[in-house]
């Protein structure tokens, strides 16, 4: 396992750094630059502002030196557009924000997924079944930016329950609903293959011999069934953590939560391109990072995958 | 005495094709201490008795017609009795034992969550039974591959470890669902002699399911033919052997290569295995039989006692019997 893991990290470090090199370019390709405000700046301050940013250097003169930054001191660069502040500061508030709600929607949506997918596969072709799949079709064709102002209209608007945005240091209030409007869809989706896989997992024919065993069926399906229907749910965590990344931005915005999101968001409009690195490589890493996580999940559940 | 008895069992299922009848009235009585082979060809509905046996049908099936073990009838039983009759009176073996086991557990577990559930043991108590009776299976180094996943062992080991499993509580009955035809031929003689072990040690009552003809003499007492879900013949295996009454009956030992007829081909029977989705109005085997008339197609043959003994279902049955 542990060759495992440092096979991972030795395809992680090209990985991340292909990924700076091509964020790095595609960014400098795009129109407009940092510092292009509506009046436009004289040519000496513009010329003094490129020099002090390196910006006047060949793009790969830029991208080594950011890089030897990064290796050497961990330091992700100035903010070109909060002239205080560092990229590493940005990330240290930002952050824990994202951090939080992200971690709790992404523990609402498996929890409460795999519950209903199980429920339903138990209790196939019941009501329940029908209802769960019914709420999970309905969950998953409502995107959170359609869900984000439905549950503001009614929980801060009509039933004025909730702040309508904010964060106040994670005060549980302002935390529930990003979590359901993070969490929705995904939790949905997620629900919907735990069915599919719990059902056809509960046909096997390894069910049968449990079953012959006189286990009662709470353990037939938590003790024999769970862990193969769990499979196809852990390979789909990968994308749900991207689209999760994803869904921050628009989280971000809609409920000022403060979250990394709104600075990506922000630094993108005003080319900000320390910002945009800064965060494109933080969700880079972590995307790299959790799929080492489910590639782990999926060992220790199949003893047939050993690495 | 009688320690299971079916009557006029059928078994359906729904399908998107419209009812399947897998079994269709079917009588058993299988005495206490008795080996009873079931025979018939693949699809004859000889592991779907055995599941509505222990209300194990798929979720699709439905069982008819009365079960009876020990004098308790077991057909709409509620799952919680069910349960404590399963595996520690009843217990089952698997057709195939390489998918039979929960791949994702390791077989100590799946071994002693028996005896805990059953037996109320102690985990230790279990592994250290369970451990026995692997090597009373024949299962090397029993204590050291009890730690294992089924993807460890060899099919014939898995085969071994399942009848382990299915005897820890001591069963009254064993079914064992063709327990070798997913094996090869060396490891067939071996599995046949531990089930021959086990009837002598522990005096279990046990079903052998098989569409082998070969290996029942020998090992069994009585055996029943099935067709198309329904028993065409039963009665002692001796007396069938040396006398089969019903066609279908014939051309199965026909089927047999013995050593004593020096005819290296196999004889197969002609014809094809009845579809079980058109329940035909006469004789299910009236399209393969060579003594078929026209009264085969037209009228059920009802099960006649040509002996006190033995049962048989034809018109036309063999060796002069009316
Ligand atoms: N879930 C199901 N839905 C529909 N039909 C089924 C189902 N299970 C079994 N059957 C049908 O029931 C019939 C009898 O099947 P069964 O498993 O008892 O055969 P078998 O005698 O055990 O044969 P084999 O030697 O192949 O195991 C088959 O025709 C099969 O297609
Ligand atoms: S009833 Fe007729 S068709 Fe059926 S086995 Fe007897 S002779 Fe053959
Ligand atoms: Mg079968």
């Amino acid at each position: 396992m542990i060759y495992f893991l440092l096979k991972r990290l030795a395809v992680a470090v090209p990985t991340l750094l292909i990924l700076i090199v091509v964020s790095y370019v595609l960014m400098y390709a795009a129109p407009g630059g940092p510092f292009d405000t509506e009046r436009t700046l004289p040519p000496e301050v513009m010329a003094n502002l490129q020099h002090k940013y390196g910006l006047d250097q060949p793009l790969a003169v830029q991208i080594w030196r950011y890089v030897v930054s990064i290796v050497t001191e961990f330091d992700f660069g100035p903010s070109f557009q909060y002239t205080d502040q560092s990229v590493n500061d940005i990330i240290e508030q930002g952050f824990p924000v994202t951090l939080t709600y992200g971690g709790w929607s992404f523990l609402v949506a498996v929890l409460v997924g795999v519950s209903l997918g199980i429920a339903a596969a138990v209790h196939h072709n019941t009501l329940l079944d029908y209802l769960s799949v019914g709420v999970s079709i309905g969950a998953q064709v409502l995107p959170n930016f359609v869900l984000a102002p439905i549950l503001t209209l009614i929980f801060t608007l009509w039933l004025a329950w909730l702040p309508g945005g904010g964060w106040q240091g994670g005060h549980w209030p302002y935390v529930i609903m990003p979590v359901i409007a993070l969490s929705t869809s995904f939790m949905a989706s997620i629900a919907r293959i735990t069915r599919s896989s719990m059902l056809e997992v509960l046909n096997a024919d390894f069910i049968r011999t449990a079953r012959a065993k006189g286990l009662p069926m709470w353990r037939i399906v938590f003790r024999h069934a769970l862990k193969p229907a769990l499979l196809p749910v852990i390979s789909y965590l990968g994308p749900a953590f991207v689209g999760m990344i994803t869904g921050s931005v628009v989280i971000d915005v809609f409920f000022a939560t403060g979250g990394i999101g709104q600075f990506f968001v922000n630094s993108a409009l005003n080319r900000d391109y320390p910002v945009i690195m800064g965060i494109t490589i933080l969700a880079g890493g972590l995307t790299i990072l959790f799929n080492t996580v489910v590639d782990l999940l999926y060992a220790w559940i199949d003893p047939r995958i050993r690495y | 005495m009688t320690l299971l008895r079916v009557r006029d069992l059928s078994v359906t299922f729904e399908t998107g094709d419209g009812t399947v009848n897998a079994v269709n009235g079917v009588d058993l009585a299988i005495g206490a201490g008795q080996s009873v082979a079931v025979v018939g060809e693949s699809g004859s509905g000889k592991s779907q008795i055995m599941f509505a046996i222990m209300g194990l049908l798929a979720r699709n099936g439905a069982a008819a017609g009365s079960v009876t073990f020990d004098g308790t009838e077991l057909l709409g039983l509620d799952e919680g009795a069910l349960n404590r009759i399963r595996s520690s009176q009843i217990a089952m073996i698997f057709q195939n034992p390489m998918t039979a086991l929960n791949p994702y557990m390791r077989i100590s577990h799946q071994m002693t969550e028996v005896l805990t559930l059953h037996k109320g043991m102690s985990r230790r108590a279990a592994l250290a039974e369970a451990i026995g009776l692997l090597d009373a299976m024949e299962v090397p180094e029993a204590a050291t591959r009890i730690g294992m996943y089924p993807h460890e062992f060899s099919g014939g080991m898995l085969q071994r470890v399942l009848i382990a499993m299915a005897l820890l509580c001591r069963p009254r009955l064993l079914i064992a669902d063709e327990p070798t035809t997913a094996l090869d031929a060396t490891v067939r003689g071996q599995i046949m002699r531990l089930l021959a072990d086990v009837r002598a040690r522990f005096g279990t009552t046990v079903i052998l399911v098989t569409h082998d003809v070969g290996i029942v003499a020998g090992h069994c007492d009585e055996m029943v033919v099935l067709y198309g879900g329904r028993v065409m013949e039963s009665g002692p295996v001796a007396r069938i052997f040396a006398a089969p009454h019903h066609p279908y009956t014939r051309s199965l030992l026909d089927a047999v290569p013995r050593l004593d007829r020096d005819d290296e081909r196999l004889r197969s029977i002609p014809g094809d295995p009845l579809g079980t989705n058109l329940l035909p109005a006469g004789c299910p085997f009236a399209a393969r039989c060579p003594r078929v008339e026209e009264r085969c197609h037209r009228e059920r043959p009802a099960s006649e006692r040509p002996a006190p003994d033995r049962v048989v279902a034809c018109h036309r049955p063999l060796e002069g019997v009316a």
